[in-house]
């Protein structure tokens, strides 16, 4: 039961860093918008960002790269609960699971592949 | 100042979603596009990214209690997954149009689906298990990962949880007690949403001012809702939302169909 317990508060808690660390960014976004007097409109709307400007931008606490960030941490927790769920079997020794945990995070990372490429 | 208007729809969208225990997508779609004409794929877009903020918020209470059934969840992420990321690809090739006249009869669906559990929770017919924890017996699985295939499927073509489908299958097909279906179907929302979110994001359908305003205002109103959950009725709530979401409906379908000076 002690194992079993170790799966939910994994889980739990990939869940709860995923969505305070996107809102915090996302609030912090804002407020530098706020701060720096640039309207939501005037910042470039669309996405996705280059690798390159991303970077660009959150070095340079822009407001763009931080929202931008906040946006990705929000997508890819999901797929980084499927990560940990995948080890939290393994470490259970419940193989048949793991294997269904693996199934999803490749389903999930070809979806990745297919939307990049 | 459009963005804070988004922000405070995507407070009321976050207090009402919590409150009925709706992901919110079914709401963000009809008012990004009809109040703020966003294109539909757009709206789209930024509904995932609420539904997951919305499900990942929800998914750590329902975890943390044990209500869900995260075996349960994973095996039937195989399914929406799948069904997501093919939605999503079809969405792309859709006419805008075609999508609202799709998401119109979604909403039918939805009205119509809580109008039934209304008059049966009145009734008396749903009772559900009292302990949601006891053991039960997972019945039907292939038909219950066709359902799910197919909530996968919706989900990544219109940007909704698919919660209205997944929900039923789980409870009336597969055996599980309705607290756990919903808790699971909470689980699973944000997994079968990133699955199509990356093909929208990358497709460049994810607006990031839109987005972003509409998120925070999501997440800040879920958080109210579940905080003021246990005073509020919500019986009056779900009549007012169910009429909305008829006359969402109607305004949807003759958006798609060019007619929409039939409803105002």
């Amino acid at each position: 039961m002690k194992k079993e317990n170790l799966l939910y508060s994994n889980v739990n808690l990939i869940l709860r860093i995923g969505s305070y660390s996107a809102f915090v960014l996302l609030v912090l976004g804002l407020i530098l918008l706020w701060i720096t007097s640039q309207g939501l409109a005037q910042i470039s709307g669309q996405l996705p960002l280059s690798f390159r400007e991303l970077m660009l931008s959150l070095s340079r606490l822009k407001p763009q790269g931080v929202i931008n960030i906040g946006l990705l941490i929000l997508m890819f927790t999901p797929m980084l609960r499927v990560l940990i769920a995948l080890f939290s079997f393994l470490r259970l020794r419940d193989l048949r699971y793991a294997l269904i945990s693996l199934g999803v995070f490749l389903i999930l990372f070809s979806g990745l592949v297919v939307a990049v490429f | 100042m459009e963005y804070v208007f988004m922000a405070l729809g995507g407070i009321v969208v976050g207090v009402f979603g919590s409150l009925l225990g709706l992901g919110g997508g079914i709401l963000i779609i009809p008012m990004l596009t009809l109040i703020f004409d966003v294109p539909i794929h757009t709206a789209i877009g930024t509904s995932f990214l609420c539904v997951i903020a919305t499900s990942t918020g929800a998914a750590t209470h329902y975890v943390q209690q044990k209500l869900t059934d995260i075996r349960l969840g994973m095996t039937l992420e195989l399914a929406t997954t799948l069904g997501a990321i093919m939605g999503g690809l079809i969405a792309g090739i859709l006419a805008r149009d075609t999508l609202s006249v799709i998401f119109s009869f979604v909403l039918f669906y939805t009205a119509g689906s809580m109008l039934l559990k209304r008059t049966s929770d009145e009734a008396g017919w749903a009772s559900d298990n009292p302990n949601p924890s006891e053991d039960y017996q997972v019945r039907r699985l292939p038909l219950g990962m066709g359902a799910s295939f197919f909530a996968g499927n919706v989900s990544g073509l219109l940007g909704i949880g698919g919660g209205v489908i997944k929900v039923p299958a789980m409870y009336l097909l597969m055996n599980v007690p309705l607290k756990v279906a919903t808790a699971t179907s909470n689980f699973m929302l944000g997994v079968t949403a990133s699955a199509s979110c990356f093909i929208y994001y990358f497709r460049g359908d994810v607006n990031l001012s839109i987005s972003g305003a509409t998120v925070v205002g999501v997440f800040l109103g879920a958080a109210f809702g579940s905080r003021i959950l246990r005073v509020v009725k919500t019986s009056m709530l779900k009549k007012i939302f169910i009429l909305v979401l008829f006359y969402l409906a109607l305004k949807m379908f003759f958006k798609g169909t060019d007619l929409h000076f039939l409803v105002f």
